[in-house]
């Protein structure tokens, strides 16, 4: 609970600053919690860009089916299922869960928590590296006869099972590996939370990142293990011949090839039961679209509050909805199966759970919005992300109602209605709010400013183009354009797609569009990160003039983080207070005057 | 902050109401958002729906409006310093059970009509009226089983049809099944989706309404396989009188069903065989 045992831990005698470590010690095998972060930051963005990459692709197809994908060149069936398939399993597993937990967890809780590293800093590397070792095996995938798994990223049986090639059990692995780290990492920030804070430092003086990291931390713990072993069990239902998921009866090529009918022919007993899979999966898979959206609120208060100058509003209350949501998230993953075939009676209760789940979200809004009532808003780069954060997150509450009510679920589930809703909150909610997280911590990362025009260049394009794009996905999926088609619109020259929707097929190609400069639009980011890291202004220990920990430390903060012991004094959001003469007091200074940390510091 | 927060809802709100309101007859009659509606049933999700888009759709205007007007109205100005709060015990009580109040209203607005599509109890299944189909999904096809003029599963004039022929005015009753992956059944116009699962006989229902008599598109909704952007089926809904003269001209055309299970049949039932179904 003392911060300089805390930063004795992990790296034993190595003085500050004067220690000459190898290349390989200090870049590749780090214990250094802000390095593994960097690691999760520039493999996350790297492959970021293979993820967009694949979704230019399926929306190219979309738009003009079988036609000269550029680069790539003209696509098969079977190259756009695996793109759909690889677009959605690197985004969740290998670009939005890695940056929110791998990277912003590495590097906020403990600068936040006013800790020396975290408390076990090479279960943390390994972290890493069996997070890596989950990427290698889906980009193997790739190279394999066969390529990559084409059954979806929710790899529903009996097409899991029955997939030809190496593709879904390279899948399966992959999911395994990143699972496992998920798991390290979140083993590390509770204890880590509950065990290194700053002498001071109670929980509800905890800024909100550190709370949402520890709340998607426990329902990382809770939900993974089900994951890996319900992956495991598809594992092995396709190399080993159980039947986990197989079940009696089915056919191939004319004849019965499971159940006891079919037994002496081939191995497979049958009699498994296909929905489990599904009940499983989304047991796990729900929370996940949590843990890929509580950081990122946790991220926005922070910002809000200090871009607009005031205290969050209703601390507290933020933190119930969080947990709020964490509890509900575990008995709503019903609502993905409402047409599944699952028991019509069951669907009812899954409903009324799933309508209360958005009361804590509206909860977290309307205190987002208290909080930049009568504030001083400040329109940096962050702020701009965090406040578009608020907006695009409301379009993606809402639209969850629609499908949360079964009746009208009837209709647009499997539509693009719900490919609309996830993207508004997977990439107009939560990688936006990642982009405010990067340029805000960029200073203090990399001791150097980002160049603020690209960076509002960078937000506006990006605003416009996301909206062009998933906007319109709400309009086609109410018409009832089906997800995972090749061919949307009737295609005489394929001979296939529907053509109820051939009045639609503009839309389709505006989305593609829109979707293609979406990519361009993060050409000033990927310039911006790279250039300023050498060619930014300098800057001080705290630009933003914040008062959490992080920005106590000596920039950018060195193995060890903080300069000496700290103590903290009072919460995370003392703006404005109206007995003080600056408009913040820093949770480290005791009279709360931060001139005094000048002095520290110079 | 509750008096600034109620003159601000005062002075969104009516205007709000006034847009919504006169933009809902718009979307409704001209399927400006939904497709055309052919059944009682649909016609219960689509007003579920416009319900649905008109509360959230106000929520949508004030919170998004609120946000812009505090953007613009809160902007940092030399020398100006925040209001210091952190929060307020009253507000959180009206923003927790104002919404939980629509919330619980849209979750009772519904129980009724979930129940009347999908409860089996509700099914009529016993209906005199109703027609039974029996539905049969594999990798990339629908295929369709009639009962033929006797309405009588397993017997000499049931025949198989690549194409959903029903009448209009009646229940037509599916038993569905797949052979191999899952799939699903969609019909936009009827507002009907449900999955059909390998190792499950699941039972649904639909009533096309008189009028609605032309050829429809059958999409599969769930992921089959590579070729699943193929899975496009076809419906047409005849009124009752020309239906049962098709029924009795397709049974008399159609070979009748081999259910003896013979490995050289071609024909896809011969794996539903009439001991895994009651004859009706």
């Amino acid at each position: 609970m003392n911060a300089a045992a805390a930063a004795d831990h992990g790296h034993g005698d190595h003085g500050h600053g004067h220690h000459e470590e190898s290349f390989a010690s200090k870049y590749l095998f780090s214990v250094d919690h802000k390095m593994i972060a960097k690691q999760f930051l520039f493999t996350g963005i790297l492959l970021f860009l293979l993820g967009g990459a694949l979704a230019v692709g399926v929306r190219w197809q979309l738009a003009w089916p079988f036609s000269n994908v550029p680069i790539f060149g003209k696509f098969s069936p079977e190259n756009y299922y695996a793109s759909m398939t690889m677009h959605a399993s690197v985004m969740i597993f290998l670009v939005i869960i890695p940056l929110l937990v791998g990277f912003f967890g590495n590097w906020c809780v403990p600068l936040m928590i006013g800790a020396g590293d975290m408390v076990f800093p090479r279960l943390n590397m390994w972290s890493y590296w069996m997070f890596l070792s989950g990427a290698v095996f889906f980009l193997a995938s790739f190279l394999v006869e066969g390529g990559p798994s084409g059954g979806g990223w929710t790899s529903y049986p009996p097409l899991a099972v029955l997939q030809q090639g190496q593709g879904v059990n390279l899948w399966g692995l992959g999911v395994l590996f990143t699972g496992f780290s998920g798991i390290m990492g979140a083993v590390n920030y509770i204890t880590t939370i509950l065990k290194l804070r700053a002498p001071g430092m109670t929980l509800f003086r905890m800024p909100l990142v550190v709370w949402s990291i520890l709340i998607t931390s426990i329902l990382t713990l809770l939900a993974t293990p089900v994951l890996g072993s319900t992956v495991l069990m598809l594992f092995l239902d396709r190399v080993a011949g159980t039947s986990f998921f197989v079940p009696d009866g089915l056919v191939a090529a004319g004849k019965v090839i499971t159940g006891p009918a079919a037994m002496g022919e081939t191995a497979r007993a049958g009699g498994g039961q296909v929905l489990m899979f599904q009940h499983l999966f989304w047991f796990y898979s729900h929370p996940a679209v949590y843990i890929m959206v509580l950081p990122a609120m946790g991220i926005v208060s922070d910002i809000l509050a200090t871009f607009a100058r005031k205290p969050i509003f209703g601390y507290k209350p933020m933190i119930y909805s969080m947990s709020a949501i964490t509890g509900l998230g575990f008995v709503v993953w019903g609502h993905h199966m409402f047409q599944s075939g699952m028991n019509p009676y069951l669907g009812l209760s899954f409903m009324v759970a799933t309508m209360f789940i958005a009361l804590p979200s509206a909860v977290k809004v309307f205190n987002w919005l208290g909080t930049l009532w009568r504030g001083q808003i400040h329109f940096e780069v962050p702020m701009l992300f965090a406040l578009s954060f608020v907006g695009m997150f409301i379009i993606g509450g809402l639209s969850g109602i629609f499908m949360a009510a079964t009746p009208v679920d009837i209709h647009i589930h499997d539509t693009y209605f719900i490919v609309a809703h996830i993207h508004y909150v997977v990439f107009a909610s939560t990688v936006m709010a990642i982009f405010a997280a990067i340029y805000y911590w960029y200073p203090k990362m990399f001791g150097r400013m980002f160049n603020k025009g690209l960076g509002k260049l960078h937000f506006w394009l990006t605003l416009l183009f996301l909206n062009g794009t998933f906007m319109l996905m709400h309009y086609v999926g109410t018409q009832g354009h089906p997800r995972r088609i090749a061919v949307g619109a009737w295609d005489e020259s394929v001979k296939a797609g529907y053509k109820y929707l051939q009045d639609f097929h503009w839309a389709n190609v505006v989305m593609t569009v829109s979707a293609i400069c979406l990519g361009f639009a993060q050409l000033p980011f990927f310039f911006n990160l790279f250039w300023s890291m050498y060619r930014g202004k300098k800057c001080g220990d705290n630009p933003w003039r914040a008062n959490s920990l992080e920005w106590a430390t000596p920039t950018p903060p060195p193995h060890g983080n903080f300069a000496g012991p700290v103590a903290v004094y009072r919460g995370p959001y003392e703006y404005s207070h109206p007995d003080m003469k600056e408009d913040y007091a820093p949770q480290h200074i005791e009279d709360g005057t931060p001139v005094v940390q000048a002095q520290i510091h110079s | 902050m509750i008096p600034i927060l109620k003159t601000t809802l005062r002075r969104l709100v009516a205007p709000l109401a006034l847009v919504a309101t006169l933009a809902m007859p718009a979307f409704a009659e001209h399927g400006f958002l939904l497709p055309e509606s052919i059944s009682d049933n649909g016609d219960k999700i689509d007003q579920l729906f416009y319900v649905i888009l008109a509360v959230t759709g106000l929520v949508f205007l004030g919170t998004e409006g609120l946000l812009i007007y505090f953007i613009i109205k809160y902007r940092a100005r030399e020398g100006g310093k925040a209001h210091y709060t952190t929060g307020n015990h009253r507000a959180e009580l009206i923003w927790t059970i104002t919404p939980a109040a629509f919330l619980l209203l849209i979750a009772v607005l519904q129980f009724g009509i979930w129940q009347d599509i999908k409860f089996p109890s509700r099914m009529p299944t016993d209906d005199p009226d109703a027609v039974e189909v029996h539905v049969l999904a594999q990798q990339f096809a629908w295929k369709f089983r009639y009962a033929g003029p006797d309405r009588v599963f397993g017997t000499e004039d049931d025949y198989t049809y690549g194409k959903l022929v029903v009448p209009s005015g009646r229940p037509v009753v599916l038993q569905m099944r797949s052979v191999d992956v899952i799939h699903s059944l969609f019909v936009p116009e009827l507002r009907f989706k449900q999955d059909l699962v390998p190792g499950l006989t699941i039972t649904a229902w639909f009533q096309a309404r008189e009028g609605s008599e032309r050829d429809y598109e059958i999409a599969c909704a769930e992921l089959c396989g590579a070729s699943h952007y193929t899975m496009r089926g076809e419906m047409e809904i005849l009124a009752n009188e020309d239906w049962e003269a098709r029924d009795r001209e397709l049974s008399a055309a159609n070979a009748p069903i081999d259910y003896a299970l013979s490995d050289s049949s071609t024909e896809i039932f011969r794996f539903w065989p009439p001991s895994e179904f009651s004859a009706n």
